[in-house]
């Protein structure tokens, strides 16, 4: 690991709009950025054996997926022209229909963008220690597995 | 005997947590990954049939590998953040 301090990249609960907003607005004076590329991630309401989906419950080992992410940087900077890049996670309660991953890259132009962002979110979901719970409000929930 | 000195300090996740009663455990020191699966099997049976890997020191652990005091031991079943 190199010397640099790891970034916070977690939420307590949904990430919202607004905060996706000002982060886009946060960009308007980098002015040699031509494309920005966004994931979002947001809980499904699946059913299971007649139940659904209410609410994931986010842990994490924090500071080994602090670690991980800044990995996940490094390799993606060094891989591809990026402006700039940005990923937070939800930890805690994250309801359907609401946000828990938010990845966002900036480069001057739009392949860079597209194509560090697949990346950068797929290796988010294989090696960063984060589990969610997938909650009913009826009953016990069941923990979830990335495919 | 000082706890913090000769113990491996255990932390679970997700399934694992929950089976082991707790998210932190000290845990005493044993000579490497293997022994240390084959003891936390032989005190939670029903580890044996959970997906997990082990990480020391926040790297996980490929085959098998010593275990120092006061190391920071991992239990990280399939993550599933995104």
């Amino acid at each position: 690991m190199s010397g640099k301090k790891a970034k916070n990249i977690f939420v307590e609960g949904p990430i919202s709009a607004g905060f996706i907003g000002e982060s886009i607005a946060k960009h308007q004076s980098k002015t040699d950025i031509g494309a920005h590329a966004i994931f979002l991630g947001q809980v499904r309401a699946d059913e299971q054996g007649g139940r659904t989906v209410s609410h994931i419950d986010y842990t994490a080992y924090e500071e080994m997926a602090m670690q991980k992410v800044h990995g996940i940087r490094e390799e993606a900077f060094a891989a591809h022209p990026l402006t700039c890049m940005h990923i937070y996670h939800s930890l805690g309660t994250v309801r359907a229909g609401e946000i828990s991953l938010f990845v966002f890259v900036s480069s001057p132009h739009r392949d860079a963008a597209f194509t560090a962002l697949r990346e950068i979110v797929e290796m988010i979901k294989a090696d960063v220690p984060i589990w969610g719970k997938e909650m009913f409000d009826e009953s016990e929930g069941t923990w979830k597995v990335n495919q | 005997m000082k706890e913090k000195d000769t113990d491996i300090q255990l932390v679970a996740f997700g399934m694992i947590a929950e089976l082991l009663g707790g998210q932190e455990k000290q845990w005493p020191l044993t000579r490497d990954t293997d022994q240390l699966k084959a003891e936390l099997i032989a005190a939670f049976p029903e580890l044996k049939d959970l997906p997990f890997v082990v990480a020391v020191n926040m790297e996980v652990v490929q085959n098998n590998q010593p275990i120092a005091p006061g190391a920071q031991v991992a239990l990280l079943p399939p993550y599933s953040g995104g």
